[in-house]
């Protein structure tokens, strides 16, 4: 169901380890995007947020390795959804798995980034997804009255 | 032209012959020309002469005639004066002693005439002119014969009017004879020299008028019979023409003389003027001198003349001759010069045509000739062409059986001379045909066992049999060669006579030791079944045995010959076997399709019921002619072979369960193994993303109340951890590389070798690095697993190449053997070869970490990939001699390793 938009939850993040989630926001926070970010800890939660509170982030980064509901299950779920799938999906894992990839693009995933280790690595990936997907890239939503 | 010197050419011929013809024409009509001329000139004398004689005879006479008339007017006078006379000498009594003659003269004739009294002795006897006293006339014997004719008639004589030679004076003469015919008396009137002019005159007019007419008579002469010349009284004749004159007086006719010196020729024509009426003959002869050079003067200008227009004649004869026989010549020379082009060789050549008739007959006929010659030798050239090629198909034909046929011509006589052989006796004699023939052909080289074969053979041959013999013969080395040796008498069709012998034969060695190993093979094979430890069948297509071998009867356990024409099912093939399989069924289906049954085995029985197993092998067999000699079943007890076998598929059964079973708890583990290193780097890098990522907000964010030791603990942890995350990543890429599908495929590991590089680029930024990529023949690979391999030594080689001012390093291959060596050599540090065992090991590593970065996990990655592939990696190296790392890659597939769920 639609519901206005917020501009809170531009990006929608849905991670379960939290130092990741502390780190991710700490760079966000360098860009003042922290307030932008929407985090979902597992994936149960993600799909509530998108079909249950009916939110429409402009980009939803995604980990594969999630509780209840696993990354790629959410995966499909958003993108076969008619409204959703055009939201871009940003898979953001540790894994470089040639298997993992595959899969994921199958589902139709927009990018797939693995997780750098050193954390300046990590903090410059961060800020390019938040630069590039937020600034950048265009969405059909752009042409959308708000 | 060809000219031989015996041959003159035509046109030479032709103006010779033409110039022949001139000259003759020129000369003849010259000649014949300048003769009639010249005729025509002397007839023209000639006639002049004759003319001029004539006419002066004419006219003489005419003058004398005159003269005589004249004379005779004097004869009454005279007439009288004898009368007178003879009346005086009547009266003198016929004594002319008394008469006085002088007063005779005086009284009577007034001294006009003088007289004479002749008597019978033809004597003057008396006269009254004393000068002719005793004149003899008999000394003139015309005049004497004249008188006595006289003498005895009577009348009266007149005479001539003469001139008396001593004195010249003319006297008339008359003669009266005495009637008693003792004397003649004569009276002699004396001229008129009136007269006496006259007719000098007269002569004279003559003389002249004749000369006037006649140019040739360069004088005229005229002479009394006395030599005296008339109108010239003094004249005196000299010896020779007085000679002349005597001669024309004695002949009475003319003559003529040549005066050579002179070139005068003299007529002397004698004028008749003798009367007989009269006493005197007043005959004259006249001289005609002519002058022949007039006449020769002319013959000479008309030959000259002559000759000039001779000459003229000749020179244009020649120059019409030389024109015409050039002319003539000049068509039959050009045909000449074409039909000598022509026999040159060049047929097509043409002969240019000419306006006569006969040359273009010949023309068009040599061009029929040429035509037909063309065709001819196009047809010879035809068949030329043909038995060249015959000739040749028949030499090349020859040369390619000469090694094992042959063939010769021998002379008919004993000796077997060799006339010709087509092709070389050596491949099968050993030796040349002049060598065969020299030693004297097959005699000399047969077999001593086959001479008497031999001998047979030209037995036949000379009795004019063709024959034919299997011999042997000795080559030159003494090895035997069998030869089938054909000869042929060959006769003159003409005569039936032998001309030679024609001998042909191929070398039959290999047939006829083939004939012998077939029966040495045959006996053999005879021997070989009957002996043989195989079960040897020959079935009709009924399926009745038609032969059974030895070994077979006591194998199945019956008596010799007593299977022989049973049928095979329900003796040594059961009907229904073992299993329940229609054996029988089986083997009369195959007695009637050996083919489609090559090879069968089924269950066999023996005769004690016991069964066998037999494996068969069917063959239709047929006789040379086709009739079929039934089925040939040879078989071989594989009893213990099936049971073999049951047993080995049983444990193969049980090995296959095992394996499977294996193969599934492999596969397990596998899945296992995949989803725990999944897990494990996940799980495991996270934390280590925690560490660094809290480490990095401590020092950017916190760091300025922090201690130099403080940093540096917090640089050491972060550090760490990054190093941990790498080991991670080491395990991860070895685990990934000894598992995972291998997709092997065709590839060019320079393409790969290229973008390793290509990757590698940052590394070599700032330094001298030489890379050479030497030939790297196509492999089987997969694609990401090789790229590994070269990242990992390639990327060694750039590490342990940084302390080198030029890095070398080199990739290639070279073969050993079947095998394509590829390899990685850097000039870097090197290192120890007696630590090589270790290197390939998990985190080994030979160099110190500080000094050369790495999870030590590189080359253990590499040797797992290179292993997968079915090869094998080896190094060489020293310290500080850079290093070479080699591998082949083995022959493997895709392993078709299942993806792990």
């Amino acid at each position: 169901m639609m519901e206005p938009q917020s501009w809170n939850e531009d990006i929608l993040l849905i991670e379960d380890n939290p130092h990741d989630v502390e780190l991710i926001l700490h760079v966000f926070e360098w860009s003042n995007m922290r307030d932008h970010v929407r985090v979902a800890w597992d994936g149960q939660e993600a799909i509530d947020a998108l079909f249950l509170e009916g939110i429409r982030p402009r980009v939803i980064v995604l980990d594969l390795k999630l509780p209840k509901v696993s990354g790629l299950e959410v995966l499909r779920r958003i993108k076969e959804d008619a409204v959703l799938r055009e939201t871009p999906v940003v898979v953001f894992s540790s894994s470089a798995e040639e298997r993992d990839l595959a899969i994921s693009y199958g589902l139709g995933a927009n990018s797939y980034i693995v997780k750098p280790v050193e954390f300046d690595r990590f903090a410059e990936v961060i800020r390019e997804i938040g630069c590039y997907w937020q600034m950048v890239n265009r969405r059909p939503d752009d042409y959308r009255s708000r | 032209m060809k000219r031989s010197s015996d041959t003159r050419p035509f046109s030479q011929t032709l103006y010779l012959a033409t110039m022949l013809l001139v000259i003759g024409i020129v000369c003849g009509m010259t000649l014949v020309d300048y003769q009639n001329a010249e005729k025509n000139l002397r007839d023209h004398q000639d006639l002049l002469e004759n003319e001029t004689e004539i006419n002066l005879n004419n006219t003489l006479h005419l003058i004398d005639s005159g003269l005589k008339l004249f004379d005779d007017t004097m004869n009454v006078q005279m007439e009288e004066g004898l009368g007178l006379l003879l009346r005086e000498y009547a009266v003198a009594g016929g004594d002319p002693e008394r008469m006085d003659l002088v007063r005779i003269r005086r009284e009577a004739f007034r001294d006009k005439m003088d007289i004479y009294i002749i008597n019978t002795s033809n004597v003057i006897q008396y006269s009254t002119y004393p000068p002719d006293l005793n004149l003899n006339f008999g000394e003139d014997p015309v005049f004497a014969s004249y008188l006595d004719r006289i003498r005895n008639t009577s009348g009266f004589y007149p005479d001539r009017v003469v001139r008396e030679p001593e004195t010249g004076i003319l006297r008339k003469y008359a003669y009266a004879p005495t009637p008693d015919h003792r004397f003649i008396l004569e009276l002699g009137l004396i001229g008129d020299r009136f007269r006496e002019e006259r007719q000098r005159l007269k002569y004279t007019d003559t003389i002249q008028r004749i000369k006037a007419v006649n140019p040739y008579i360069d004088d005229v002469r005229i002479f009394t019979i006395q030599k005296d010349q008339v109108g010239n009284r003094q004249f005196k004749p000299d010896a020779e023409l007085s000679a002349r004159l005597d001669r024309a007086i004695e002949t009475r006719s003319g003559f003529e003389v040549f005066d050579e010196p002179s070139g005068r020729k003299v007529r002397y024509c004698y004028v008749d003027l003798y009367d007989e009426q009269y006493g005197s003959d007043l005959s004259m002869i006249v001289e005609l001198a002519y002058n022949t050079r007039p006449l020769a003067d002319a013959l000479a200008n008309l030959l000259r003349y002559h000759l000039l227009v001779a000459f003229g004649a000749l020179g244009l004869g020649f120059l019409g001759a030389a024109l015409v026989s050039r002319r003539l010549a000049r068509p039959i020379q050009t045909l000449v010069g074409d039909v000598n082009v022509i026999a040159g060789g060049d047929l097509d050549h043409e002969i240019s045509s000419s306006q006569a008739e006969e040359f273009r007959i010949l023309t068009s006929s040599i061009m029929t000739m040429v035509g037909q010659l063309k065709g001819t030798i196009e047809q010879l050239r035809q068949h030329q062409a043909n038995l060249s090629e015959s000739e040749d198909r028949y030499r090349r034909t020859l040369a390619l059986v000469s090694d094992y046929a042959y063939c010769m011509m021998l002379a008919p006589d004993g000796d077997w001379r060799l006339v010709w052989t087509a092709g070389d006796l050596r491949p099968i004699f050993g030796r040349t045909s002049e060598e065969f023939d020299h030693m004297g052909g097959l005699p000399a080289i047969v077999h001593d066992d086959d001479r008497r074969i031999l001998e047979r053979h030209i037995e036949e041959v000379l009795a004019n049999r063709p024959f034919e013999s299997d011999l042997r013969v000795f080559d030159r080395d003494g090895t035997v060669r069998w030869l089938s040796h054909h000869t042929v008498p060959v006769c003159d069709p003409a005569d039936g006579q032998v001309v030679g012998y024609y001998a042909a034969g191929q070398e039959i060695t290999t047939r006829k030791r083939n004939e012998v190993a077939l029966r040495e093979s045959e006996e053999k094979y005879r021997q070989l079944v009957e002996d043989a430890n195989s079960i040897i069948l020959r079935l009709g297509p009924d399926g009745r045995i038609w032969y059974i071998n030895e070994y077979a009867e006591r194998f199945f356990g019956f008596g010799p010959g007593e299977l022989l024409g049973r049928d095979v099912v329900g003796t040594i093939v059961p009907e229904i076997d073992s299993k329940g399989e229609r054996t029988g069924d089986l083997v009369h289906a195959i007695c009637r399709d050996p083919e489609g049954h090559t090879i069968n085995q089924n269950e066999n029985m023996r005769r004690d019921g016991s069964r066998a197993f037999i494996s068969w092998t069917n063959r239709r067999i047929l006789g040379e002619d086709g009739t079929p000699l039934g089925i040939l079943c040879i078989g071989n007890d594989i009893t213990r072979l099936r049971e073999a076998e049951e047993e080995n598929r049983r444990l193969n059964a049980e090995l296959e369960e095992r394996v499977r079973r294996r193969t599934e708890d492999l596969r397990q583990a596998n899945r296992e193994l995949e989803s725990f290193t999944y897990s494990v780097s996940h799980d495991l890098r996270s934390p280590l993303r925690a560490i660094d990522g809290y480490v990095y907000l401590l020092l950017h964010e916190h760091g300025e109340g922090l201690s130099d030791r403080q940093t540096q603990y917090l640089d050491l942890i972060s550090s760490n951890a990054r190093q941990m995350a790498r080991l991670i990543d080491g395990l991860l890429n070895l685990s990934r590389a000894g598992r995972g599908v291998m997709k092997v495929q065709d590839l060019d590991p320079s393409m790969v070798v290229k973008e390793v590089i290509d990757e590698l680029s940052g590394e070599r930024h700032d330094r001298n690095v030489e890379i050479t990529i030497g030939g790297l023949p196509r492999c089987r690979a997969d694609p990401t697993l090789l790229k590994q391999v070269f990242v990992n030594l390639i990327g060694n080689a750039l590490k342990f190449t940084r302390g080198r001012d030029v890095a070398r390093i080199e990739i290639g291959s070279r073969r050993e053997g079947e095998d394509t060596v590829y390899f990685v050599r850097d000039n870097g540090v090197g290192f120890d070869v007696r630590y090589a065992h270790n290197l390939f090991k998990v985190f080994s590593r030979l160099h110190p970490a500080s000094e050369y970065e790495g999870t030590g996990v590189g080359l253990a990655i590499v040797q797992r990939i290179i292993e997968r592939h079915g090869g094998r990696i080896w190094v060489d190296s020293a310290p500080d001699q850079g290093a070479t790392f080699y591998f082949v890659l083995g022959e493997v597939e895709n392993d078709g390793t299942p993806v792990v769920e």
